[in-house]
């Protein structure tokens, strides 16, 4: 009851904060920025989206006016929640915004695990990048596709053992839902890191491990490790002709990062940020340092991320309830 | 206080600590949906752990309640133990201050101002106010060049 | 022999030279400062190396690591506060050494045997490191349980004179491992609804109240205005022949065991150290020394932290796998420079493995040479009374426990663990067996767990490899030899 009464609340105060940020969002903007933005980080220093955010936030900066300075603030940890619960606290002055991968917004809200209640608590400014993941074989596994993998584990339920890096995570519902939709018992075994996922597959410990793309280009050159099929999207083009789970007539899933800020940020300051982060993304040097590290730069602007958000909202959301973990 | 009501009280905290972390931990596990074929759960082992405390923690204090020896009732003396709490209270400040106001390298300065001049009152105030603050003075540039400098990171 | 030549010739350029420097001092430095630690000396220097070629980039991290893994030590032996928490072993000896004999002896014991440990580090990863890699993938999940267990078992031969209260100790410290998000089921346990607490009681909290907050009590509590040393000439550095002699033993057996839990990723320096401490301190001639001020006690330790540092280079070299907090933000360098490790880093990258793999040896030349110029420095702080060093240390602490996860929720939380040691500390609960059992408890847990997940609930999947009999024997032999020396004790002398 009490948790019902502070999201009425806060909720009313959200929408009161809209009526009065459009009120005076003409004023907001002018002058923008005065003061260094704050932009949050779900990862600790030296990980792999502070490095990107890193890489990333000289060329925002460039483009944006008033000789616009940004504060990095590593908050990382509990599936990246810390940090957007960060930005659901903040002022929606338009100086604070957040880095935020998919998990944060359409999962971790159903499992209740937030004190915000979803995506549509925050002003989606523009998405950065897109990521795959893959299902990858050792070398000497006895299935050439998904189809001879499915097929086994039909015939042998909870006998194909697949690592993933977590539950209820990026990795894990897509495969819950493969599961669901091919109706086959896979054992899904969970790994700390897609690193370990790397060590049991090639150790032999287990048949089939779901990791990231750009993990695996070296044991694919070297054909210790074959990827059979994206659970994500978006391809890269170095694994162009692997197929996707859509190729394949399952649902992909989609994994994807980008900016977010406080419910209520003025619009013309969302879309000052928006245009500054497309302009950065097309700067030829920008471009190329991402390239060198496997990033696949995918700008959408606030429309376009809102709707795969909503898309991928119902689809977790669906994973989620057919499971019996919402109600 | 007593080395034997010192021992006893924490026999007792980590006797409730343990109780309390089981309660804790069952009230969320028995959330659990999703269970895999290992037939042991996510409460397994920590209950077996919480057990275990709490069981030694009442061998611990069955113990040394039984112990009367000259050792164990003596009282429990701390050199400079006014030090102590003082120390502590300035942290939970120094803490709050930090985490509500901001001005972290205020806070920083202001702190080590105030442990410095107490620990070395005994020179005086004035001669450890004084070497308090230089001291200070450099600690905090030196720190607010290292970290918010030349590390660039914002506290 | 030409391409070793020409692997010289790219490696001692200036710039590489320059970059191994900055990053052994940067590391060390670090490193002796509690709280701060190696992870974070690493994390800090990354963004730096974007700009520097790929090689000279990566070797200052490995400097830096290195020379981390040596620096935790020296606040070890001076403050008994371990800076990493792989030096929580050197607390046991270096500490009383330091206090009761020399500060200068103590660090030099250290210094030595990490070097000796880097160079062994060093050789296995030079000459050994892809088929090790290959041999390391046979340590599945019930292979890691079963070492584990050795853990916990190498923690109860340290333990102290009341052993119900070692046992507390040790439970404490697995209890603190469980908190967090269950990763198997995605469980809260024992969270009480603190978001900071879903992945786990953060390291550097537990180790900064548990070690540098109670100590620093402890140090109030001895005198504000006294200094620790007032003999100078005990600040001296360096050691006779025969003093070498006398840890050779305990350095070669550290840095096997060293560079032997290196290449498992996951195990790491954290619980080689006390791997390494056991095993010394039950074959050697004068095992009533150690907990006192033992030169080996030292010497082991310090070489196993130093060779794992080598050894969990292999895993991450030769297959991509970062075994370490550390060596994963070192990955970090590589891919920015869009080198990928793995198997094909070493012909398509073929210059720079070389350059990385000579340049690790440089790194801990560089170590040695640099710590025998900065120890003495170092001891000197032991000259500062205890009002300065007590409150700038604590300031310090304060800050590597926010700058490691950026939580406020960490600092509380340091300071009430800080106080509750302190006073355990004083009712003579062994403090330092809880950082290895709350390091040990997700390998023991997740691994036994994830085992009998593996093989849908059988439990033969514990004796379903060599390498899984193998360490069930040892085990055995362990319990069988422990229980053997207690009935014999017990015959001896009847109480």
């Amino acid at each position: 009851m009490l948790t019902f009464l502070t999201k009425t609340a806060a909720t009313t105060l959200a929408c009161a904060t809209i009526v009065m940020a459009t009120g005076t969002s003409m004023a907001a903007a002018e002058g923008y920025p005065e003061k260094p933005i704050t932009w949050i980080i779900p990862d600790g220093a030296g990980g792999g989206l502070d490095t990107i955010v890193r890489t990333i936030y000289p060329y925002v900066e460039k483009n944006l006016p008033n000789d616009a300075t940004f504060v990095l603030k590593n908050q990382p940890g509990a599936t990246q929640t810390i940090a957007v619960s960060a930005v659901y606290n903040a002022d929606p002055d338009g100086y604070t915004i957040g880095q935020a991968s998919v998990a944060p917004l359409t999962i971790m809200p159903h499992l209740g695990r937030t004190s915000y209640a979803g995506y549509e608590d925050f002003e989606l400014i523009a998405n950065v990048f897109d990521a795959a993941h893959y299902i990858v074989l050792p070398a000497d596994s006895p299935f050439a596709n998904l189809e001879e993998l499915l097929a086994h584990a039909k015939e042998n339920p909870g006998q194909v053992r697949i690592g993933v890096d977590g539950v209820y995570n990026v990795q894990h519902l897509p495969l819950l839902n493969l599961e669901l939709s091919a109706d086959v018992d896979l054992n899904e075994i969970t790994y700390k890191s897609s690193a370990d996922t790397k060590k049991a597959v090639l150790g032999g410990e287990i048949e089939a491990g779901i990791m990231p793309s750009h993990t695996i280009i070296g044991e694919y050159e070297a054909g210790t490790l074959v990827p059979i099929v994206d659970v994500m999207e978006i391809k890269p083009d170095y694994f162009a002709e692997i197929p996707s789970l859509n190729d394949l007539g399952y649902t992909s899933s989609q994994l994807f990062v980008g900016v977010i800020a406080p419910k209520g940020t003025p619009d013309d300051i969302q879309a000052i940020l928006s245009g500054a982060i497309d302009a950065a993304l097309q700067d030829p040097e920008l471009v190329a340092a991402l390239e060198k590290r496997k990033i696949m730069i995918n700008y959408n602007d606030s429309e376009t991320y809102l709707a795969r958000m909503q898309e991928l909202d119902v689809v977790n959301k669906g994973i989620l309830t057919d499971l019996g973990v919402l109600k | 206080m007593t080395w034997r009501s010192l021992n006893s009280i924490m026999s007792i905290i980590l006797i409730m600590g343990g109780i309390g972390y089981a309660v804790n931990l069952n009230q969320s596990a028995s959330q659990a949906l999703l269970f895999s074929s290992s037939g042991i759960g996510p409460a397994y082992f920590p209950n077996i752990l919480a057990g275990l405390l709490v069981i030694l923690s009442v061998m611990t204090l069955v113990k040394n309640l039984r112990d009367k020896s000259p050792k164990n009732i003596e009282k429990v003396t701390t050199h400079n133990s006014g030090y102590i709490l003082v120390t502590v209270a300035l942290m939970v400040a120094f803490l709050a201050s930090w985490q509500f106001l901001g001005f972290f390298y205020l806070n920083v300065f202001v702190l080590l101002t105030v442990l410095m001049t107490l620990y070395r009152i005994e020179f005086g105030l004035k001669n450890s106010l004084l070497v308090a603050l230089a001291t200070s003075v450099f600690t905090t540039g030196f720190l607010y060049g290292l970290f918010g400098q030349i590390l660039a990171l914002t506290f | 022999m030409e391409t070793l030549f020409n692997d010289l010739t790219n490696l001692f350029t200036i710039t590489n030279l320059l970059c191994i420097l900055l990053g052994t001092v940067v590391g060390m430095v670090f490193g002796a400062l509690p709280g701060l630690g190696t992870v974070i000396a690493v994390a800090l220097l990354l963004p730096v190396t974007f700009t520097l070629p790929p090689l000279a980039g990566i070797l200052m991290l490995l400097a830096t690591y290195q020379a981390g893994e040596y620096g935790g030590s020296i606040s070890a032996i001076l403050l008994g506060v371990p800076g990493t928490p792989q030096a929580a072993a050197t607390v046991l000896d270096g500490y009383p050494m330091a206090q009761n004999e020399s500060p200068g002896k103590a660090l030099s014991y250290s210094l030595v045997s990490s070097s000796i440990g880097g160079i062994f580090g060093g050789l296995v990863l030079i000459f050994v490191s892809v088929p090790l890699a290959k041999f390391a993938l046979n340590f599945g999940s019930p292979e890691y349980f079963l070492l584990g267990v050795i853990g916990l078992m190498a923690v109860g031969l340290l333990s102290g004179t009341d052993k119900i209260k070692s046992s507390i100790a040790v439970i404490l410290g697995l209890i603190a491992g469980t908190v967090g998000i269950d990763s198997l089921t995605g469980v809260n346990r024992a969270t009480f609804n603190q978001p900071e607490l879903m992945d786990g009681v953060n390291l550097v909290a537990f180790l900064v109240g548990m070690f540098a907050i109670s100590e620093l009590f402890m140090m109030i509590s001895k005198g504000l205005n006294n200094k620790y040393v007032a003999d100078r000439s005990t600040l001296k550095t360096g050691l006779t022949w025969k003093e070498l002699k006398g840890v050779v033993k305990s350095t070669t057996i550290g840095s096997l065991i060293g560079a032997g839990t290196g290449i498992l990723p996951g195990i790491g320096g954290g619980a080689s150290c006390w791997f390494a401490y056991a095993v010394v301190s039950k074959t050697s001639k004068d095992p009533e020394a150690f907990g006192k001020g033992s030169p080996e006690g030292i010497a082991a330790p310090e070489s196993s932290n130093n060779a794992s540092a080598g050894g969990a280079l292999v895993p991450f070299l030769a297959l991509g796998i970062p075994g370490s907090a550390a060596i994963a933000i070192i990955m970090g360098a590589f891919i920015m420079h869009g080198i990928q490790p793995g198997p094909n880093v070493f012909t398509a990258e073929r210059d720079l493995v070389y350059g990385i793999f000579y340049g690790f040896i440089l790194t801990t030349i560089a170590m040695y040479l640099i710590g025998r110029v900065l120890t003495p420095m170092f001891s000197r702080v032991l000259v500062v009374p205890n009002s300065f060093l007590v409150s700038i240390v604590l300031v310090l602490c304060l800050i590597g426990i926010y700058a490691s996860k950026g939580a406020f929720f960490d600092l509380w939380l340091a300071l009430g663990i800080g106080i509750v040691f302190y006073i355990l500390k004083r009712l003579n609960y062994p403090v330092s067996s809880v950082i290895i059992a709350y390091v040990l408890a997700p390998i023991i847990e997740e691994n036994f767990r994830r085992s009998l997940t593996l093989s849908n609930g059988n439990y033969d999947v514990f004796f379903s490899s060599v390498y899984a009999i193998a360490l069930v024997l040892m085990i055995v032999a362990a319990l069988a030899a422990s229980v053997y020396a207690d009935f014999k004790k017990r015959r001896h002398q009847p109480s």
